[in-house]
Order: structure tokens, then sequence, then C-alpha cells
């Protein structure tokens, strides 16, 4: 190494520190208008006061009051009913469609995935309307099961998406060896494919329910009287200004889709490390 | 008749427009060891999946017993499958992948775990049975494989290139394991292979597929001595494939010449006309170096040509003549033998005509 190199070294390594500082800098500010509303949402949760203002010290006791609110519960139920059971026909649904994708060719398969794409890209405030217009049209009753089916229309795309990514790692030979063995198409399914894709079907699962839990649009509109879920409820009582026990509820309602969210992450890392 | 297990009757498979299996005819014996031998892509793995019934014919018929099973699936026929990458389910272990078959088909609880047991012991892995497959090596997986397949007593082995992803040791091994397993079960076993040697050492039969067709249908040596076309003939093992031209003959014998030395034959061995074009087939091993001066006094053909190689393979030495500005011919001979030779030199090739294997053009 030259003597003109060798001087040269320091300038280039203050220049790589100045830039790693800035580099610090802006991610942070990236981190802090991602997550400093959320924060604030919390920490008020445990704010001793009724005002959203200033602290006045912690307490836990907005979380205590939880309950004493029976149409809080009464939203809460409804928000789990409705979330699991489109879960189920979403998952359902979903893998059948995920396992089909993968598996037949049939002329216009690639606009088939497109469309399978539109309900996740279209403004859901127009999905919404267009589920309101058609429940009206053939006269279903708006409620729970409405709910269902229109989470389901914009849950299942995911299901679909996530199985059929599982499927193209599965080794058809399996299926074939299974049928060989003596199993039907049926036992087949049953047997092999599915639990041999399952992680990727609680993954699409977990997905689907954390999308359909703190859904609001679809469910204000569809939802008919007296059953709002947890997002719908929350909205209502806003209008009576933000008060903590808001704030509690919504730092639960993080930490449930949080929890299954990062559920599915581990579970889809734990698929990809256990496959073959 | 009757005795055949499997019958192939104008056996055909067209995919879109591509013929992959073209009209075979095949009747395989109860208890045979028969291999379909080819080169990839030449439709062995199709005709096995079609017995297999994976794949269904476009023409023809295909019988299990003297009853056709065209239209029998997969999981009603009476046959198993060795998968090339094994196909062993990767959520069971050892144990419940070898039952699995059993327990599609609802046998008893006990007689599971008993014919588990056996099909265990008879690939050598009682010590795995509660394993995770995928913690085994590729042999281990291989053992566990064939007794996944046996312990539903097929009427049929079936084996798609099973030894494929092991490497050179263990294959020699497995061959061994799987002759004796053919053995001791007494089972139909119809393997499929692109290594000739594994093929040569292991069947009763060998099916030579070349592009579809089914070129040949005999025992090894009959292959290997008599083999039915050229392309059999540069399949199983080496030759040396010459162009001639029938010329005229005296009573007794054919005189052919080729582009660059002529020859005489026994009109006794071979059926050809004058003016007809042939296709000459020596094995290496049955030609011999002369030296350059030595005259044949026999019939025995004498070619010159120019030593341009010799490499040794295990005891041999594979000496390459060049006989003309496009022909190379080989020569084996035994290392004692070729000791001295230069590259270079002028040397003369000669043969036995009776160990030499003529097809029509």
């Amino acid at each position: 190494m030259s003597t003109a190199e060798l001087q040269r070294r320091p300038v280039r390594s203050d220049r790589r520190r100045l830039t790693s500082a800035s580099r610090v800098v802006m991610l942070a500010s990236v981190y802090a208008f991602l997550y400093i509303p959320i924060i604030i949402l919390i920490v008020f949760s445990f704010n001793n006061s009724r005002l959203n203002a200033t602290w006045m010290g912690f307490t836990t006791s907005w979380y205590g009051t939880l309950p004493d609110h029976p149409s809080m519960l009464n939203a809460a139920e409804i928000s789990i009913a409705v979330t699991l059971g489109q879960t189920v026909i979403s998952t359902v649904l979903g893998t059948m469609g995920g396992i089909a994708l993968h598996r037949y060719k049939f002329p216009g398969k690639r606009v088939f995935v497109y469309f399978l794409y539109i309900p996740i890209v279209i403004p859901e405030v127009v999905l919404a309307v267009a589920l309101l217009l058609f429940f009206n049209q053939v006269s279903f009753p708006l409620g729970v099961v409405a709910m269902m089916v229109g989470h389901t229309t914009f849950t299942i795309p995911f299901v679909v998406l996530v199985v059929r990514a599982a499927m193209s790692g599965f080794d058809n030979s399996l299926e074939e060896a299974a049928r060989d063995l003596g199993a039907t198409e049926w036992q087949t399914l049953w047997k092999v494919t599915i639990p041999i894709i399952l992680p990727g079907i609680i993954v699409g699962a977990l997905l689907s329910f954390s999308q359909s839990f703190d859904d609001f649009t679809t469910s204000f509109f569809v939802d008919g009287m007296g059953n709002d879920p947890l997002p719908v409820y929350i909205y209502g009582l806003m209008r009576h200004g933000v008060s903590p026990v808001v704030n509690a509820l919504a730092a639960i309602i993080l930490a449930v889709t949080l929890a299954f969210a990062l559920l599915g992450e581990r579970m889809q890392r734990v698929g990809k490390l256990t496959r073959r | 008749m009757h005795d055949s297990i499997i019958e192939l009757q104008n056996v055909t498979k067209t995919f879109e427009s591509n013929t992959v299996v073209k009209d075979v005819n095949m009747s395989i014996r109860a208890g045979e060891f028969v291999t379909l031998l080819g080169p990839s892509g030449s439709g062995k793995t199709t005709i096995l999946r079609m017995i297999a019934g994976f794949e269904k014919p476009t023409a023809g018929r295909i019988a299990i017993s003297g009853a056709e099973i065209n239209d029998v699936p997969a999981h009603r026929r009476p046959v198993n499958t060795v998968f090339q990458q094994y196909a062993l389910f990767p959520h069971l272990n050892v144990f419940d992948n070898i039952a699995f078959g059993l327990r599609v088909k609802k046998y008893p609880r006990n007689d599971i775990e008993k014919r588990v047991k056996a099909a265990l012991a008879m690939v050598r892995m009682e010590p795995y049975i509660k394993a995770k497959v995928r913690k085994l090596s590729g042999g281990q997986q291989q053992r566990v494989a064939i007794a996944r397949a046996i312990v539903n007593e097929p009427k049929v082995l079936l084996l798609d290139e099973p030894l494929g992803a092991l490497d050179m040791k263990l294959r020699r091994e497995m061959q061994l394991e799987l002759k004796r397993i053919h053995r001791d079960v007494g089972i139909t076993f119809i393997y499929v292979t692109h290594d000739q040697e594994e093929a040569m050492a292991m069947s009763d039969r060998v099916a030579v597929i070349h592009s579809g067709h089914l070129a040949q249908f005999a025992p090894p040596e009959e292959i290997y001595s008599q083999p039915s076309t050229p392309f059999v003939a540069g399949f199983i093992g080496e030759t040396n494939l010459i162009e001639a031209i029938v010329n005229d003959g005296d009573t007794s014998h054919w005189r052919l010449s080729t582009e660059s030395f002529s020859l005489t034959v026994s009109k006794r061995n071979h059926d050809i006309r004058p003016g007809e074009r042939v296709t000459l087939s020596i094995r290496p091993e049955s030609m011999r170096v002369v030296a350059h001066a030595q005259t044949q006094e026999s019939r025995q053909p004498v070619v010159t040509g120019t030593l341009t190689e010799r490499v040794f393979v295990g005891a041999m030495v594979k000496t390459f003549v060049r006989i003309g500005p496009e022909t190379v011919l080989q020569c084996l001979e035994t290392a004692v033998a070729a000791q001295g030779r230069r590259i270079g030199e002028e040397v003369a090739l000669t043969w036995n005509c009776d160990h030499m294997v003529m097809f029509p053009t």
C-alpha cells in the first residue's frame, strides 16, 4: 500500500461514519413516523386521567373497567364470531383454490390469478358498497353472517396465495406415492397433501384472521343494526370523545392482531426450515 | 402365455404431438427381474408409469395376470413403485411410512405391525423403526422406500432408477441388496435405468428402449453378443461400428469393402446380397493389435493404421487406431499384451469374424 493510499484512508472512514450516522437518523425518523402514534396510544391507555391530554400517573384501571361495558363485550363477541367464522370459510376455500391453482393447468389461469389480487388492491370502500348492494339485491340479511361473507371476499386471496406458495415446494411424487400405495384421491389429500402443506395453511388462516379482526370499512357497511364488531364500536365511542377506555381497547386489539401476525410469520419460517 | 404376469400389447403413448412410446410389445413372466434400459428421454420411465397407472396408454393394451388394466386407477392396481427420489412422506416416521399402504387398505392393527416389522427386517432397517425419514441417509431412505412398497405384497414391483441418487459404492451395495430382496420375496421386478452395467448385472432380461421403440428384449448375454441393432450394440458396452458394402463372393464367402479396408465373411453366417449396405459391429475386446509386418494366413481381416492413443482402464489398455481419415477403431487388450507400444506407431488390427455382428443399413 502506498503512502498516498494510507493518508486517504482516515478520510474515507470518516465519510463512512458520517453516512452511517445519517442512516441511523433516517431510519429513526421512519420508525418514529410509524410507531409514535401507536406508542402514545398504548402509553395513554395506562394514564390515570379521563383526558388524553397530559400524563397524570400510571394505572391499569382502564383495562379493569372494560368488562363493565356490556355493549363492548357484545362487540367483542361479534368480532370474534365474525373473525372465526370467516377464517374457517376463507381457509377452506382458499386452500382448495391454492391447491387447484398449483396443480391444474387451464386456459386463462394467469388471468385468474390476477383476478385474485384485485380484491387486495381495490379500495375497500368500493368493495364494501358493492357488498351492501349485493346483499340488498339478493335480500340477504345484514349482520354477522353478512360480515363473514364480506370479510371472506378480501381474505381469501391471502390464503390462496400463501397455500399456492406452499404447494410450489411440494414434491408431486409424494401424491403419486400415496396413490401407488392404494390411497384414493381423497385419502391422498387428507393423509399426504394437507399435512405436508399445513404450515402454509395455518399461515394463511392467521393472515386471514388478522385481516378480518381489525376490519372497519366492510363491517361498517354490512353489519346491520346492533351488530357492531369492535372496530365499528370504537368508532361509535369516539363520538363522545376519545376516552382512555378506547385506548385500552385499541391496545388489546393491537396485541391480539400482532400476536396472530407474528405467529403466522413464525410458522412460515418453521415451515421453510422443515420442508425437505 | 398364461405364466406372463405383465403383458404389453402395441402400447403407444403420445403427449400432445410427441409420441414417446411407440407400439411396444412385451411379455414379462412372473418372478422375473426385467430391466427397461435406455438413454434419458427414451420412454422407459413412461412405460413404467403406464404400468403403475400414472399415465394412460394412448393406444394398446396393458394386462396384469391376463386382466386388462388400462382403465384401472393407480390405487387399485396390484403393483407398487419405488420412486427415483424415494418420495417418502416427510411428515411420517419410518414405521408410518411403511404402514401407509396397509392403513389405507384397512388392515387390522396387529397385522400392520407384524408386516411392517417383517418388511423392515427384509431391508435390514429394524433399528430405525421410529426414525424421522429426513434424518436418514440416502441409502437408508432407499431401503425404507423398498420396504414401503414390498409390504403391500404387490404382484409386480416397479423401480424407477432407484439407485440414481446414490454414490458409486452405495450403488454397488444396493444392487446386490436388490438382487437378494428379489430372490427372497420372489415377486416380479421391473427396473428402469439408463446405466447399462447395472442392467446387465442385475437382470434376467433386459429391454433396450430406443426413442420409444423396444429395440431388443433378451437376456443380458444375448443382448451383448447378438445385439439386434447398431444402437443396441453401441449402447450396451462399447463397440466399433463400421459401414461396409457387399461386393461379390465365391462359393463359401462374401467379400465386403469399407472406406479403408476389405474383408471376407462366411456365407453361412450372414444372409446378405451383393450391393447391400451393412454396418459391422466389432467389440473392442475381440480385436487384437498385431505387429505391422505380421501377415495373416487365414481369412481374418487385417487393417493397418496409426496408434493414436492409449488409455489404461483397470487392468486393461484401450488402444485407439486411426485407419482412415474419419475412422478410429478401439481395441481392448490386457496391459501385458499392450506393453511397449508407442503412440504414432504403425500397427495392424485383426479380429475373428465369428465375433462380428452385421446389421443391414
